[in-house]
């Protein structure tokens, strides 16, 4: 496999971009605003029956790529877990069993052509909460609904007490429960079936992936959720932080991925 | 109590011997070869703004100075959207100048990196903003 070609990458470098207004922005009339206009991210976290409430549209912290990576989207930052969900898992624990460091080793040789999403498949959980693209949290008394922008899919959070289902029918994103722990929502998915990937470079899980998420928005712009990965194909559960921002006065777009789907007949 | 058999896979080498892939529908290494890069220019003739990707096509003129029709793959249109792009920035007879790099599987495909408005010399990245900004 060769190396990229970084005097290829290079020249993307320097490249002038002008950004001009994108939409008419309609401004969200939920939001604290200063007397300039403008969402204070860094206010108070806003409450919702007593509880913070998590609503709103936000995107995941991005990182500039590292120099030897190259995207089809150029040089664009990612989150830091999107690539890998064992990013800051120090090398040499031994958290992947043989058959899952194989598995992974094989997509990695693919290159990336068996991952679900090039597939216009779901990409998975939780790799889906660290996109590129934005998600909106609706937070009604006993459900809370996200929805990802990506491949326009959703996920029902039931907050009414319900216990995770332990033999769900096996779904990609998995059958998810919450309870509120003073001010963070803890909610626990299981149900999962054993196709998905944990991050882009194929790490996979098996049908017994039990996804603890505590949700915590720390203030009116910045939302926490700190996700567990608890797996038999691992020997230990894994723990890691995604950071996300509000994104104020934004829409989500449609995202129909079979619409223009043509790269997989190029694929090599 | 009998220890698991575990195998350390060194990610960060595998990272970079590897191209990962993209979230936005596939990657890169899947389709594109980046030891390939191409420089054309040519007229717009068709414009495809519709997720996965945009894909766009220019008539060059190849060596035999015959018109061959290229397609060029762009990020999402929900990307470019919120970089600045519209439907209308890539026009049908726009005369562009594309860097991009080729398929693997040599047919006239390629994903553009940077494209340039000649009328203008206005320069267009391809996919998102550079840099380490959070907004999309």
């Amino acid at each position: 496999m060769k190396l990229f070609s970084l005097v290829a990458i290079a020249t993307l470098i320097g490249v002038t971009h002008h950004v001009s207004a994108q939409w008419a922005k309609i401004p969200d009339a939920g939001l604290k605003r200063t007397a300039a206009g403008e969402v204070d991210l860094a206010g108070s976290t806003p409450m919702k029956r007593g509880k913070p409430d998590l609503s709103g549209i936000w995107l995941p912290d991005k990182e500039p790529l590292p120099k030897q990576m190259i995207t089809v989207e150029g040089d664009m930052p990612f989150p830091h877990f999107f690539f890998n969900f064992m990013a800051d898992v120090k090398e040499g624990g031994g958290q992947m069993r043989p058959e899952t460091a194989a598995a992974l080793q094989q997509k990695m040789a693919l290159g990336g052509a068996g991952e679900p999403a090039a597939h216009c498949r779901p990409t998975g959980m939780p790799v889906l909460a660290t996109g590129i693209l934005p998600f909106k949290i609706v937070q009604a008394e006993n459900e809370i609904l996200i929805l990802y922008e990506e491949n326009t899919v959703f996920r029902q959070i039931f907050l009414d007490g319900r216990k995770p289902v332990e033999d769900a029918e096996p779904r990609w994103l998995g059958y998810s429960s919450a309870k509120w722990e003073g001010n963070e929502l803890v909610v626990e998915t299981t149900g999962f079936n054993d196709r998905g990937f944990l991050d882009a470079i194929g790490h996979s899980h098996s049908d017994k992936l039990r996804l603890t998420e505590r949700i915590r928005r720390k203030d009116a712009g910045h939302l926490e959720t700190q996700v567990t990965v608890d797996d038999p194909a691992y020997t230990k559960p894994i723990t890691y932080t995604i950071k996300s921002t509000l994104r104020p006065d934004e829409d989500l777009l449609e995202y129909f991925c079979a619409d223009n789907e043509k790269d997989v007949q190029h694929f090599q | 109590m009998k220890r698991p058999v575990t195998i350390d896979v060194p990610i960060a080498l595998l990272l970079a011997l590897s191209c990962p892939p993209t979230f936005a529908h596939h990657s890169f290494a899947a389709e594109f070869d980046a030891n390939k890069p191409l420089k054309v220019t040519g007229a717009v003739t068709k414009l495809e703004w519709q997720n996965p990707h945009t894909w766009f096509y220019v008539d060059v003129k190849d060596d035999k100075g015959e018109l061959t029709n290229w397609g060029f793959e762009l990020a999402s249109p929900n990307l470019l959207l919120r970089n600045g792009w519209t439907k209308s920035t890539l026009k049908v007879g726009d005369l562009v100048t594309v860097e991009a790099f080729q398929a693997k599987n040599g047919t006239r495909n390629a994903n553009a990196r940077a494209v340039t408005l000649n009328a203008t010399g206005k320069s267009l990245l391809a996919g998102s903003s550079g840099g380490a900004g959070n907004g999309p």
